[in-house]
């Protein structure tokens, strides 16, 4: 998975867990949880649906990682 | 005749008897050897097809004797004020049980009693009887009629219940459920087009007001569409009138006391993680399951704050359901219980409360859930604040409040130490109770420090 794919795949799974939310504005070094309001289970829900898609382990360490859409999609391209 | 005699020919089988004729071939529902027996079954099945949506109509014959019992009133009421459709036929012969009519009875026009309960009534010569149809005769037309006019007034009842709190006069509503039946969503649709500018003092009563931010299991399954985005607003608008007032009440009504601790989190939080480590991705626990077991187990322990106050006195209850509040997308909060809390692992908890929390946005929360809460929780330390002191939602007598989970300088055996903590706090109703709080977070922060036992 590229850096690229990996962001818009972030992107879709935001859309689904929250609807209301327009992920295009997001920008890169925004924090998601904080921008879009996410509660610590919409983040879980978060971090399954990437894990599923990607298909990359994400251990409990690695939610850091996934704070913005730049550092989740180093993340997710990443070994 | 069979029956009469006992025979396994007879409608019942032979074992009704003479007493007990029955045929549900042909939806007779029974004789009955009680005077005025049969008068609460008739209720009961135009109830059930009522609730059913069964487009039926429940007749039932009683005798003038009847009428002077207990039974005969309650029915008439219950089957007016539900709008049930039932027809009462009394079959005067002006001498129950062989005692003149006029020796028992002030009125002796049995006709007119059904008057006090609102309900039409004719007296009808049973040796001569007058329909619409030729010669009198008694109609499709005539029972269709009857029928259509019970039915004019059906409304469901959370839509009821909706509409004395919103002060929405059932009357102007248009009903757009089955057979024109008054949904909830019609009563909100009124109230948010209709409303006149000052407000209509509408009947308060505890309950249904806890009721109230329900939204009905049937809207969770439309299809999401137009429908489903112009609906939104109005029930925001609506959940958002429900909240002010019930808030507004409990401001009011309920003496509220304070009390909060900073509780070190540092033992649950690793525990948790060495959890979440050996367990496959789908089971792992958020800090708040582990929270919300404590605080349920802390409610169980310390009674006299898990009930409602009512009539001007404590009533404990006798089980834990924890109120959960849920933001909804949009705008928005209701606060469904999660049932026996206390008895739950917290593995189960944490389950049930994803579970929940996902229904709650989707608009499939069960009507128990949202009445049931013996006490309510809110974490707002998901959106950032460090403390939250909360408004009781009634009868409820207590709120519990959970900040963020923080890292702060802290001393442990004299020393400093970086650890997670999070504030804990309880307002509770100084009427019910005017220490126990402090007592109910000491137990908290105690809970919290053997997670494994939680």
């Amino acid at each position: 998975m590229t850096p690229e794919q990996a962001c818009v795949t972030i992107k879709s799974v935001l859309g689904e867990i929250a609807p209301d939310a327009d992920c295009d504005d997001l920008s890169a070094e925004a924090d998601i949880r904080d921008t879009l309001g996410l509660d610590s289970l919409d983040f879980l829900n978060f971090v399954e649906m990437l894990s599923q898609r990607s298909g990359k382990r994400i251990d409990e360490d690695d939610y850091p990682q996934l704070a913005t859409l730049a550092s989740g999609s180093a993340f997710l391209a990443g070994p | 005749m069979a029956e009469m005699y006992g025979k396994t020919t007879g409608c019942s089988g032979g074992l009704g008897g003479s007493m007990h004729l029955f045929d549900v071939k042909t939806r007779f529902y029974g004789g009955n050897a009680i005077v005025g027996g049969g008068l609460p079954l008739a209720v009961g099945l135009a109830l059930a097809d009522r609730m059913r949506g069964d487009a039926r109509v429940t007749a039932c014959f009683f005798g003038d004797g009847a009428v002077a019992e207990g039974e005969f009133h309650e029915c008439l009421n219950l089957a007016a004020l539900w709008q049930l459709p039932v027809l009462f036929c009394c079959e005067n012969n002006f001498y129950a049980m062989g005692t003149a009519l006029d020796r028992a009875q002030a009125q002796t026009d049995l006709s007119v009693r059904a008057a006090s309960y609102g309900m039409p009534s004719w007296p009808v010569d049973g040796m001569d009887v007058h329909g619409s149809g030729r010669g009198g005769a008694i109609t499709r037309y005539d029972v269709e009629r009857a029928a259509a006019s019970m039915r004019r007034d059906r409304v469901t009842p959370l839509a009821r219940r909706l509409a004395a709190e919103l002060g929405v006069d059932l009357k102007i509503v248009t009903g757009t459920g089955a057979g024109g039946a008054v949904r909830a969503d019609d009563v909100r649709r009124a109230a948010t087009a209709d409303r006149p500018a000052e407000e209509a003092p509408g009947p308060v009563t505890p309950a249904p007001e806890a009721r109230l931010p329900e939204v009905p299991a049937r809207e969770g399954r439309q299809p999401a569409g137009p429908a489903t985005t112009v609906r939104r607003p109005e029930r925001a608008e609506a959940m958002r009138l429900a909240i002010a007032r019930l808030m507004s009440r409990s401001k009011r009504e309920i003496p509220h006391y304070y009390v909060s601790n900073t509780v070190d989190l540092g033992a649950a939080l690793s525990w948790l993680r060495e959890r979440n480590r050996s367990v496959p991705m789908s089971a792992r626990m958020v800090p708040a399951a582990l929270l919300l077991k404590a605080a349920a187990l802390a409610a169980r322990e310390v009674p006299e704050l898990n009930g409602f106050w009512a009539e001007d006195h404590f009533v404990p209850a006798p089980a834990v359901h924890l109120g959960v509040a849920v933001s909804l997308r949009g705008g928005g909060l209701i606060t469904p219980a999660i049932h026996d809390a206390a008895d739950l692992p917290a593995a189960e908890l944490m389950s049930r409360l994803r579970d929940l929390v996902n229904r709650a946005r989707a608009g499939r929360v069960r009507g128990s859930e949202l009445t049931d809460a013996t006490i309510t929780l809110t974490n707002l330390g998901d959106q950032g604040v460090e403390s939250v002191t909360g408004v009781i939602y009634p009868p409820q007598v207590a709120l519990v409040g959970l900040g963020k989970i923080t890292e702060r300088p802290w001393a442990v055996n004299g020393l400093l130490g970086i650890r997670p903590v999070v504030i804990t706090t309880l307002a509770a109703d100084h009427r019910a109770d005017g220490y126990t709080g402090a007592r109910y977070l000491s137990l908290l922060a105690e809970l919290l420090q053997k997670p494994e036992e939680l």
